[in-house]
């Protein structure tokens, strides 16, 4: 038992920092909102975490495997405008709602799975470093996304924001913890579990002993970025169903808020180190942030500083445990 | 004899402008400059070149700081806000002590760049997160600060600076001319610059040389954000006045300029010549793009493309 606990902790420890920040912000949440647990508070906390959770999750999967990507939130805003533009049109044409919704879903994540693998392939096939790289299709996505709309725009069909977000009809349970378990347990779990997960990890750790040990390195980045892509547009489409419009230039805060969630919950910036599983500590405690503020009264203007404080606390006690831990390993190699 | 002797002096240059990254990034610029010529004939005027030189300058003052910090193998969020904090304290003592003015921009941003410097160095944060964070703390304090709008306007001087000329030259550009010397000495023919280049090739093999590798990262960091503060300074003199978020444009672009100069983002590789041709490209592509009435959309498009041809010259990582 104390080996299994000592084991977890070995594995876990960059992220059990970013757990403790979020019980106690979760813990001052509750707290300071009476009414938390009328449907109404949960399902409102829920909501504001969706579209990160999903930003978050693409940027969990390209750092583990050592990159970065920057275009997470010119892609999420693409797909968020292009959902909002086009389905309506669609709906139209086919003279059905529903089927015109679906037809589009699949389209917005099919232009997020395209966006996703030209990073990859641009990536892999012109061997560039991938900061630089996202960096410069981010500008293209955003570009694409501003002849679509040129001002915050567009319509979706009624109850398309029904379906995807509030709450259910039978026991109170907002959708949106639905999507948090979808993100765990459909998505997470048997994709760490895969043989692309562990490629993923191992292409981190060391992308020479990856290729050596026989994994197709190329082949695992660009599919690590074509998942992200689709998942920036399961965020953008999250968004839509939120907002009800599409704006092709309001998402641009979801790249580096995606890095702050995911360095947070633990995840190292080398690659082959983390999990899903702590960036949702990440994401909680970065949405929660804005709400526990204007529940103390607290002007606004601390908010970002707030942010970076915690931000400069987590990483800053991982790099003191490291150095312990390095210590220990001298003095039992003396 | 002769033509044998002209020969090998001509494959010499040839050899030398095919390792010349500096050259072909000059090329470029100039054959970009051409380009828009033929478009908007009225851009060969010597008006023209001063104008998109002084857009440049804002940029390229920026790209300094950036620059230093890419060549370590890092990478300077926080600079934008930076730029964005020196403007609006400058406008904010519009009718205050000048000298104090100046002082206090310089020790804030000494400051800024301290802890930046202290928080890679030794608390081993990665310096993207770091500077993020900076980042994210200091658009607090510039709210703070200004308590949500910004007041005044850039005082006399600033003003003179951006905007006036000397000899028919803009102040402006001499200012840039100078500090662009200035670094590039610093770069190839000090001590320091050597030791920074080793730095941004090998932390490791640097340490074991005996380079004082913490000492260089936090200078680095605090000459980021002196130029930062200085760009800001200027920027809001050309201006006249200040705003919230003013600076925050400049942020992927100073990243771009740097990297479209030929800097390896990996560090160790590149120099500020580079830097300047990388500004003077966004700025020519920026007035081309609006000259010809493209939308904002198709600006970003081609913005993203050029990076991405860039790239594709000299920018492709080795085969293994």
């Amino acid at each position: 038992m104390k080996e299994k606990l000592q084991y977890l902790w070995s594995k876990n420890r960059e992220g059990i920092f970013g757990y403790a920040i979020m019980v106690v912000v979760v813990y001052l949440y509750i707290s300071s909102q009476k009414n938390f647990f009328s449907a109404y508070g949960i399902k409102s906390t829920f909501d504001q975490f969706l579209t990160l959770l999903f930003a978050a999750l693409a940027q969990t999967i390209v750092i583990l495997t050592g990159g970065i990507n920057l275009s997470v939130g010119a892609l999420i805003g693409l797909t968020n405008t292009l959902t909002a533009f086009a389905m309506v049109p669609i709906a139209t044409a086919i003279g059905n709602d529903t089927l015109g919704m679906v037809v589009t879903l699949l389209l917005v994540l099919l232009v997020g799975a395209v966006a996703g693998w030209v990073n990859g392939m641009i990536i892999v096939k012109g061997r560039f470093q991938p900061i630089i790289v996202t960096l410069a299709t981010s500008f293209i996505f955003m570009g694409i996304g501003m002849y679509l709309l040129s001002a915050p725009g567009g319509e979706v069909v009624k109850g398309f924001s029904k379906l995807l977000t509030g709450t259910l009809p039978f026991a109170k349970i907002p959708k949106s913890v639905l999507w948090l378990l979808f993100s765990i347990i459909i998505v997470w779990i048997p994709l760490r579990r895969s043989r692309l997960g562990q490629s993923i990890y191992a292409v981190g750790g060391n992308e020479h002993a990856a290729y050596v040990s026989g994994i197709n390195v190329e082949k695992t980045k660009i599919f690590t970025y074509t998942l992200a892509g689709i998942f920036c547009a399961i965020a953008g489409i999250l968004l839509t169903a939120q907002t009800g419009v599409g704006d092709p230039t309001g998402s641009e805060g979801f790249t580096m808020n995606s890095v702050a969630a995911v360095v947070l919950g633990g995840t190292a910036l080398s690659g082959g180190r983390g999990s899903f599983i702590g960036t949702i500590a990440g994401v909680i405690t970065y949405s929660l942030i804005l709400g526990l503020l204007i529940f103390w009264s607290v002007p606004s203007f601390y908010q970002d500083m707030i942010k970076g404080f915690i931000l400069i606390a987590a990483l800053a006690i991982n790099a003191l445990q490291k150095i312990q831990v390095k210590r220990k390993e001298r003095t039992m190699s003396i | 004899m002769n033509t044998e002797n002209t020969g090998s002096w001509i494959t010499t240059i040839k050899n030398h402008c095919k390792n010349s990254l500096i050259l072909k990034v000059y090329l470029t610029t100039i054959a970009l400059y051409v380009v828009s010529c033929l478009l908007q004939p009225n851009y060969l005027s010597w008006k023209y070149i001063s104008d998109t030189f002084v857009t440049a300058s804002f940029l390229g003052i920026m790209g300094i700081g950036q620059t230093l910090v890419i060549l370590t193998g890092g990478i300077d969020l926080s600079i934008v806000v930076t730029f964005n904090l020196a403007a609006v304290i400058t406008t904010n003592m519009q009718h205050g002590n000048q000298a104090e003015l100046v002082l206090l921009l310089i020790g804030i941003s000494v400051v800024i760049g301290v802890i930046n410097g202290f928080g890679v160095v030794f608390l081993d944060v990665p310096p993207i997160v770091m500077t993020l964070a900076m980042q994210s703390i200091l658009w607090s304090v510039v709210y703070l600060y200004t308590n949500g709008l910004a007041s005044g306007a850039a005082p006399a001087w600033v003003r003179w600076l951006s905007t006036q000329s000397v000899l028919g030259i803009r102040v402006i550009l001499l200012v840039w001319i100078f500090i662009a010397v200035v670094i590039t000495f610093l770069l190839t023919r000090t001590n320091f610059g050597r030791r920074l280049y080793a730095l941004g090739n090998s932390h490791s093999v640097s340490f074991y040389s005996g380079v004082n590798n913490k000492g260089i990262l936090i200078c680095i960091y605090v000459l980021s954000s002196v130029f930062a503060a200085l760009a800001g300074l200027l920027y809001t003199g050309y201006l006249g006045y200040a705003y919230i978020g003013m600076g925050s444009t400049y942020l992927m672009p100073s990243i771009a300029a740097v990297v479209i100069g030929g800097t390896s983002i990996l560090g160790g590789k590149g120099n500020y010549a580079g830097t300047i041709a990388g500004a003077l490209i966004l700025s020519i592509m920026n007035g081309l793009l609006v000259n010809l009435n493209m939308q904002e959309g198709g600006r970003n498009i081609i913005y993203g493309l050029i990076i991405l041809t860039v790239l594709f010259m000299y920018g492709r990582g080795k085969k293994e």
